[in-house]
């Protein structure tokens, strides 16, 4: 007689088969005293796993995990029903998108772009070597031992003009590469799948300290700049900075939320990812609006300087 | 009123780890995708009605799992166009990790969103892993899935009809 496939032992065991099947499967049992045994092993088989996995990982330990998950997903739909955080998400892409695509026009050298061309193509933020002191966006490694969110990173191509760079105000820019090569700005709660490949920039009032991580549906946070938290924060010139590598968004589900704090004096980037991870442990969920990060007292005793943050969400 | 999450994860929760760990093969990625079958059971606690859990949670746990596969197998180029033979009746367990890997490459293609798609209207590829991976019949994949029973031969037929061009498609660049 076949054995019994998992699917099917584990809802006997449980006593959740149609009755009809129950039954069937009971008189086999009484018949065939093989299948008998073979059902008895496999059903302590079962149990001893049940008391493995429960003993291992607690229902109290799993049930507050799964909590915590559950409102990390109900916090990014409330975003969606705060008109005020959302309105002004919104005006603030609105006026910083008038086109929303830009076009690779020439490759440079991913070295430091010379001034003087900078200047004759002064409407754009060049994507080059200008913004290689904040380094790389680090891979898990370089977050202090957290566990990273993407599961790989790829390089935008050099020498591509950004348009939604220039002029902005202080905040996070996250631009996604598109089919056809061409990259598009995303606006805050615009939805990203598991696979696209983003880009990001951000830029900070006064540029003097800056540090930007995400979360995301998992509460898992990822430092990206600097690239690692025993790099300094320090920003070296005004102006908006690009990372300069891109990554895949990994299957996290619901969000991919952006942080971006700054302080006109000391920021250490350690400290952040640190506040935040104890921040998440002790109260579920970072703040998911701007106004909230801002007025949140711990949040803001980060550095002794002004301290500032953004936020942008998109949502999965 | 919502479900007591601590006395489903007692009862349910052990089953839901095996089947993540027998589909992704790897501890932490299982116990993420058992963590993120019950957050999916708490959104849509309103469709235990009617059905047993554990039914529920077994689909759920297939097609959450089958979205972590699916992000890795984007990078899997290989193909074997042997694991063909191996599809239908296997119950060993290696034969079935290599029908599991071959479905995976069989729909490395499929760009339908299937991240939405905890339970709701099947995936092929559900249904194949039903079939397939799981020894059902038709029937019991009619009835776990909503479907008509021809509605899953037909999905099934379709889905042979790519494995075959698969292979003709890895016979041809070997040979």
């Amino acid at each position: 007689m076949p054995k019994l496939p998992d699917w099917k032992l584990e809802r006997y065991v449980l006593r959740e088969l149609p009755e009809e099947e129950l039954q069937e499967i009971n008189r086999r049992r009484e018949t065939d005293p093989e299948f008998d045994l073979e059902m008895k092993q496999a059903e302590t088989e079962i149990e001893e796993s049940n008391r493995k996995i429960l003993s291992r990982y607690s229902a109290d330990e799993m049930a507050a995990k799964i909590r915590r998950r559950a409102e990390a997903a109900e916090a990014a739909d409330t975003i969606d029903t705060a008109p005020e955080e959302q309105d002004r998400q919104r005006e603030e892409a609105e006026t910083t998108s008038e086109s929303t695509v830009w076009h690779p026009v020439f490759a440079l050298p991913r070295v430091v772009f010379p001034a003087a061309a900078a200047a004759a193509l002064a409407l754009f933020i060049l994507f080059s070597g200008q913004f290689s002191y904040l380094g790389l966006p680090g891979l898990n490694n370089g977050a202090g031992g957290m566990e990273g969110a993407y599961e790989s990173f790829e390089s935008f191509e050099s020498g591509i003009r950004l348009k939604g760079m220039e002029n902005m105000e202080p905040g996070i820019r996250v631009f996604r590469r598109t089919k056809d090569g061409e990259a598009e700005l995303l606006k805050p709660l615009d939805h990203a799948s598991e696979g696209d490949l983003l880009q990001l920039g951000f830029l900070t009032p006064r540029a003097e300290y800056g540090v930007l991580f995400s979360v995301d549906g998992r509460g898992v946070v990822t430092l990206h700049s600097p690239s690692s938290t025993d790099k300094s924060a320090e920003l070296a010139d005004e102006g908006p900075v690009l990372l300069d590598t891109a990554y895949r968004l990994d299957d996290a589900p619901r969000f991919e939320r952006f942080y971006l704090v700054s302080s006109d004096t000391f920021l250490s980037s350690g400290d952040v990812i640190d506040m935040v991870r104890d921040y998440i442990d002790s109260e579920g969920r970072l703040p998911a609006t701007s106004n909230a990060l801002n007025s949140t007292k711990k949040l803001s005793e980060i550095s002794e300087g002004k301290v500032k943050w953004y936020i942008f969400t998109l949502k999965k | 009123m919502e479900i007591d999450i601590a006395a489903y994860y007692e009862r349910y929760g052990p089953m839901v780890l095996r089947r993540c760990r027998f589909l992704l093969k790897d501890e932490e990625r299982a116990l993420d995708a058992m963590q993120e079958v019950f957050v999916k059971l708490l959104e849509n606690q309103h469709r235990l009605e009617g059905t047993y859990p554990s039914s529920l949670l077994y689909r759920i746990a297939t097609n959450v799992s089958l979205n972590m596969i699916r992000s890795k197998s984007r990078r899997k180029t290989d193909t074997n166009p042997d694991l063909i033979e191996g599809i239908p009746g296997s119950e060993d367990i290696a034969e079935q990790t290599a029908v599991k890997d071959f479905l995976d490459q069989l729909f490395q293609s499929e760009e339908s969103n299937l991240k939405s798609k905890a339970f709701g209207k099947p995936s092929t590829r559900e249904i194949a892993v039903m079939y397939y991976l799981d020894s059902m019949t038709y029937e019991e994949v009619a009835r776990e899935t909503g479907l008509s029973v021809s509605g899953v031969r037909k999905r099934l037929r379709t889905l042979k009809k790519k494995a075959i061009q698969l292979e003709g498609v890895a016979h041809a660049e070997t040979s």
